[in-house]
């Protein structure tokens, strides 16, 4: 049991740590080594797979991953060896939905002792032509963008 | 040798079945803990299972119990392969039976020495 003086008060949302699970994820399922780049929005697809799960704690949370297809079809065949050109639109969604699965259970763990300490709902997935999370303008929230070649993933996070 | 992966992620089960097959044996799969529970007890015979543990209806740990109180089947090795990575979650896999543990993400080099450990070395069943 952790005192309250062991644990460590973060006063923003600690979005690099879930850039790391991301990262670790990533890799360590498809071989992919991400980069984090500027957001630009001008050079920005379009999402049209968004996996998000709500973290319940102190400090609530909904973690979003948002993607494309081409994306979603190069890791899901890296992570499986089935051809881009083999795999369905219900294989993508799961794809993504597993890795934001992945993402806020290795972020669970790294942020424990932390007042971001939180337990994960079940995955879910959004998915559409530009579909996207609209959110209160004022709510708080963190945003990362992750690259590899074709790969271009959107890491959000809003604070509820 | 015939293997079952029971995962609700078809991703994840796609994922193991290939590591499976590359070491030459042959994986049944399962998307839920009933489905599992049902090829259990079809004609197959299992000789390792990968199981996940948080699965819609029964859950992973639920189906581990259940198996190891099966006389028929509470011999066979079992792998939970799970983001639940809490050191309190592991100790609960093993004190109600599991043999290995592999917490997701995981590589794919991770999952085949898994299985190698699993079956004492042996690759071709």
């Amino acid at each position: 049991m952790n005192t309250k003086a062991e644990i460590r008060q973060y006063e923003e949302i600690p979005g690099q740590v879930f850039v790391a699970a991301l990262l670790e994820s990533v890799e360590r399922m498809s071989g992919f080594v991400l980069n984090e780049v500027k957001n630009d929005q001008a050079t920005a697809p379009d999402h049209e797979i968004i996996g998000a799960m709500v973290l319940q704690g102190e400090n609530a949370m909904l973690l979003t991953l948002g993607t494309n297809k081409t994306s979603a079809s190069l890791l899901v065949s890296f992570m499986t060896g089935i051809e881009t050109a083999a795999l369905d639109d219900n294989l993508l969604n799961d794809g993504v939905t597993e890795l934001i699965n992945m993402v806020g259970g290795s972020a669970r763990a790294r942020l424990e002792a932390t007042n971001y300490k939180f337990i994960l709902s079940v995955p879910f997935t959004l998915v559409g032509e530009g579909v996207k999370i609209e959110v209160k303008k004022r709510t708080d929230s963190f945003i990362a963008r992750l690259v590899c070649d074709e790969i271009d993933l959107m890491l959000r996070l809003y604070k509820l | 040798m015939k293997m079952l992966t029971i995962d609700d992620s078809a991703v994840v089960r796609k994922i193991i079945t290939a590591a499976v097959e590359v070491l030459g044996h042959e994986c049944l799969e399962a998307e839920s803990a009933q489905d599992g529970l049902n090829l259990l007890n079809g004609p197959e015979t299992i000789e390792l299972i990968f199981l996940d543990w948080n699965m819609p209806g029964m859950n992973g740990l639920e189906f581990l119990k259940t198996i190891k109180k099966n006389d028929q089947f509470k011999h066979i090795p079992v792998v939970m392969v799970t983001t639940e990575n809490m050191p309190e979650s592991v100790i609960e896999a093993v004190k109600a039976g599991v043999s290995q543990y592999i917490t997701k993400p995981f590589s794919i080099e991770e999952l085949m020495k898994k299985i190698i450990d699993s079956l004492g070395g042996e690759v071709n069943g």
